[in-house]
């Protein structure tokens, strides 16, 4: 109890009280620590294919490498095919098809991102068919209209086949690493692709310096057409 | 697989914890940044006692406590430029003795600048800096220097350095540039109240002498080890008949721990007889406290479908505008945005709204857009948005709706929405169009309770002050313009007592500003009626009356011309006021004055440098001017410094021969990981004294009006789309 309060007295006093209250941000924090919150929540049931199947909205499930447990993220918004997903917190994942393009609250900003045509994870493909070099362009927030951007030079490395199982859906899928390196550095990214199709059900991709890597699941993917 | 449309409501949260992640986790490799330079004992870049050519990284700010044997020095060290730092500092020396006063301790206020001339690249060039240490002060510590760094391998820094005044002091050899001139070979050592430039003796005096050392950051992590040649006699410090410290070596030896980011410690061995130590604090406006944001995404928006319908019925209709207005203020509500008011002309909305949460004002702006695009009737082809700052409407934004739908998650959207809105200075015209007004709009009453933390060097009579209250605001408001505002400061610690009345001879206007502040009882610090206005939509207005300010209270008036294209601006504003007393709130004193000034400003658009120039009459009844350069970055953080010149005589005027000092904001969006539109300013330097005071009215229409013009929107207009 000493330290909710203590926790709530600091939080409070570094950000200052107004009459707009706290950041709601803050304020889930505070409940979360705070064991007479009436109305904290308890752990709910796992989420399930079926509860998923019967929303019949797509789906994605991810998780900061960073965090403990995924969250599901629902498309919320579609934009030329860019699909912005949204978690009942607000975190934004914003895709096309499988290639992240944006995010927005999940701690370091992906302003938007961009790739060189064709882009296996843009634009689902056999693998065999993908290309032997995509360049990937990113923009981070900076002082001006235009952020800070970083482009790498990407090669695609095939590896073992496998069966990967998806919120209860089997996949059978090859693993291909992705070896990125611009003049600011460089980083790696994985994906497991559909045997068949190439569409990437799940993919661990690079956010940015700062935020690190993002693994996202597809649980149901957008198959609506881009508007 | 059924077609699966995005929809708008989003599921409730579900978590859910997975069995742990079967990829393999990779990092991002990046070359290790260069580490950042040490600071010396004298709170810049250096060696132990001895500078080096390094340079902050731009913007760091440092503080700084360094003591051996009976000299101690507090200090503030800012990178103003990439290639230009300046510090303050307060040394005191402990039985300096004068022949009235053998005990006598000196205390001591100097000022430094270094500019780098080269900088150290890989190869053979060295990083060249050339210094003026104690340029502006009594002197004590007076000394020029040019002095050069190289990083010879990427541990080990070597530097070398000639010097002049105080780093002439032992083995010197003829100073050079008294070839040029037997001038040359005298050094000015009168200097009276300090100050001023002592341009009569930079690099002037008979001897010039070398210095040197080496720097090794260890494979320790966080430790460096530093030893160095000091030319620095002491001569003085070891005259005095009281003092102990006995110079026996040129040497200096020292380890320095990183205890985390930002926190130095050092322990050294100084001229073979004395133990000192050093601890820095050292921050980056550029890099927040807490970098990450924890504040909630914007809300997904898409474009409006083409078979939307175009029709404008709605807007004939008031209670459909009443009903759309009302969840479209309820839905901005939750950003932290109050919408006040929405004007309806057709395919056009102007909307007005106020920022209650975010440190930048192109997100809000977003926030609000974004609502407008979910809630507006697809016949709306542009936004008018229109921010207001302390009941002034400031800036207004035009958005083009198709235009932005264009943009909504796509590459560049920064940019490409900066180059397709507008910017214009506010001017409501409804002229006969449907407005809604948010219900219940006024009286309205805001508040605000904010830990105000202070420190205050260079005060006569105490070196350094450092404090926290706790600062109460309330504001009521009558209509956008009128207000009543009162704020109350309860100090929390670092209270001290009464000092007694000053022994100025000039009407003592701010050196029983000690007073004012002193004892352990809340203070009204100002109890004002105010009103604020537009003459047309490039120029601001403002009446205020009543308690002003701590020390004063009476009637203000002030007037600004700034357009938002524009970089600079023109300000006038005359006051007729009384002193209060500093012992009852509410009671005043005889002393009365009409003061007033007419200002210029100008954003340079440079590394956001600001430049004031205010010329008129003083509290003290001086005329005179007032310098004012600041630094401002795009987060809000500010660095100022300003200088006055009166008809005050240096006699008059006393110690430090003028006003002058440096200001610090802090926005609190720097120091928590979440949005919040708090700003703290720190008074780091104020000689609290006479001639050249001005009123300290909160709110001067430049300061409520800047952060709404061209230039800062562009600065962060990339949180846009946040």
């Amino acid at each position: 109890m000493r330290l909710t309060v203590l926790a709530t007295l600091l939080l409070t006093a570094l950000a200052g009280c107004t009459d707009e209250g706290l950041n709601p941000i803050v304020s889930k924090a505070i409940d979360e620590v705070n064991p007479f919150h009436a109305s904290a929540p308890k752990p709910g049931a796992p989420v399930t294919r079926a509860q998923i199947d019967r929303a019949d909205v797509a789906t994605i499930r991810a998780r900061l490498v960073s965090d403990k447990s995924p969250t599901f993220l629902v498309a919320a918004a579609n934009n030329g095919g860019y699909i912005t997903y949204a978690s009942g917190l607000r975190q934004l994942v914003v895709m096309r098809n499988s290639q992240v393009t944006g995010t927005r609250g999940l701690g370091h900003d992906l302003l938007s991102a961009k790739s060189t045509t064709p882009d296996p994870l843009a634009t689902p493909m056999p693998v065999s068919q993908w290309p032997a070099l995509v360049q990937r362009s990113y923009e981070f927030p900076a002082n001006a209209p235009r952020g800070e951007i970083e482009t790498f030079d990407c090669r695609f490395e095939r590896g073992p086949v496998k069966e990967m199982v998806i919120l209860d859906q089997p996949h059978r899928g090859q693993e291909v690493s992705e070896y990125c390196e611009g003049p600011t550095g460089s980083f790696e990214q994985l994906h497991f692709a559909d045997l068949a199709t190439g569409f990437v059900w799940r993919t661990l991709s690079w956010l940015g310096p700062r935020q690190g890597l993002i693994d996202i699941e597809i649980v149901l993917p957008y198959t609506g057409s881009p508007r | 697989m059924s077609h699966r449309r995005p929809r708008a409501v989003l599921l409730p949260a579900a978590l859910a914890s997975v069995s742990a992640l079967a990829l393999g986790v990779m990092a991002f490799a990046q070359e290790a940044p260069r580490p950042r330079p040490s600071v010396n004992l004298y709170g810049n870049a250096g060696l132990i006692d001895m500078p080096s050519a390094e340079m902050m990284p731009d913007g760091q700010m440092t503080l700084s406590w360094s003591k051996f044997d009976g000299m101690s020095r507090r200090q503030f060290n800012f990178q103003i430029l990439p290639r230009l730092s300046g510090t303050l500092r307060y040394s005191t020396i402990d039985n300096w003795g004068r022949p009235d006063d053998p005990d006598y301790d000196l205390w001591d206020r100097s000022f430094d600048f270094r500019l780098q001339i080269l900088e150290d690249k890989p190869g053979w060039q060295p990083s060249l800096a050339l210094g003026f240490r104690d340029f502006l002060g009594t002197g004590v510590y007076s000394g020029e220097y040019l002095v050069a760094s190289k990083r010879v391998v990427p541990s080990v820094t070597v530097t070398g350095g000639v010097g002049w005044g105080r780093f002439a002091g032992v083995n010197g050899f003829k100073n050079p540039f008294c070839a040029i001139s037997n001038g040359m070979c005298a050094r000015d050592e009168d200097y009276g109240e300090g100050g001023k430039p002592a341009f009569g003796r930079f690099f002037r005096g008979e001897d010039a002498a070398l210095f040197g050392g080496v720097e090794w950051r260890t494979p320790y992590d966080g430790l460096t080890l530093k030893a160095e040649y000091s030319s620095d006699a002491y001569t003085r410090e070891q005259s005095g008949p009281n003092a102990h410290f006995d110079r026996k070596s040129p040497f200096n030896f020292g380890a320095e721990y990183n205890i985390t980011e930002g926190i130095t410690v050092g322990g050294y061995y100084m001229y073979g007889d004395a133990l000192g130590f050093n601890i820095a604090l050292s921050g980056n406006p550029n890099k927040p406290l807490t970098p990450q944001d924890l504040g909630v995404g914007p809300i997904p928006t898409t474009a409006r479908p083409d078979d939307a319908p175009m029709g404008e019925g709605w807007q004939n209709d008031p209670a459909k505008r009443t009903r759309l207005s009302d969840a479209l203020a309820k839905a901005m509500d939750v950003e932290g945005i109050r919408l006040e008011r929405i004007t309806f002309k057709g395919s056009v909305v102007d909307v007005v709204i106020q920022n209650r949460r975010y440190n930048q004002q192109p997100r809000a702006i977003g926030r609000a857009t974004r609502v407008l695009q979910v809630g507006m009737p697809a016949n709306v082809k542009t936004f008018n948005v229109t921010l207001i700052a302390d009941g002034l409407e400031t800036t207004t934004v035009t958005i083009d709706r198709a235009e932005y739908e264009s943009q909504i998650s796509r590459w560049d959207a920064g940019q490409s929405s900066w180059d397709t809105v507008g910017l214009a200075g506010a001017w409501d015209d409804p002229a006969g169009y449907p407005v809604w007004t948010r219900p219940n709009l006024y009286p309205s009453v805001d508040w605000t309770v904010l830990p105000q933390p202070y420190l205050v060097l260079l005060t006569p009579g105490e070196p350094i002050r450092v404090g926290l209250n706790l600062d109460a605001n309330v504001t009521l408001r009558l209509s956008q313009g009128a207000s009543f505002n009162i704020g109350v400061s309860q100090p929390l610690f670092g209270t001290y007592d009464d000092p007694g009345d000053s022994d100025s001879t000039l009407p003592h206007v701010r050196s029983n500003t000690s007073r004012y502040y002193s004892g352990k009882n809340p203070r009204l610090t100002n109890l004002t009626g105010d009103y604020v206005f537009k003459l047309n939509e490039n120029t601001y207005g403002q009446v205020s009356a009543g308690y002003l300010e701590r020390q004063f209270a009476g009637i203000y008036s002030e007037v600004l011309w700034k357009p938002v294209d524009q970089s600079w601006g023109l300000g006038a504003d005359l006051a007729y006021v009384k002193q209060r007393q500093w012992d009852a709130p509410l009671g005043l004193t005889d002393y009365d004055v009409v003061t007033g000034f007419g200002s210029a400003y100008w954003e340079t658009g440079w590394y956001g440098m600001q430049v004031e120039l205010d010329a008129g009459r003083y509290l003290a009844g001086d005329w005179g001017g007032t310098l004012t350069v600041t630094r401002e970055f795009p987060n809000g953080w500010a660095v100022g410094a300003y200088a006055t010149l009166t008809d005050v005589t240096a006699e008059d005027y006393g110690e430090g021969s003028f006003d002058k000092g440096v200001m610090i904001t802090i926005p609190f969006r720097w120091t928590v990981p979440f949005e919040t539109d708090a700003r703290n300013s720190i008074q780091l330097t104020s000689i609290s004294r006479d001639g050249g005071a001005q009123l300290d009215v909160a709110n001067h229409l430049w300061d409520t009006v800047k952060e709404f013009d061209r230039q800062h929107m562009k600065w962060n207009w990339g949180s846009y789309w946040q």
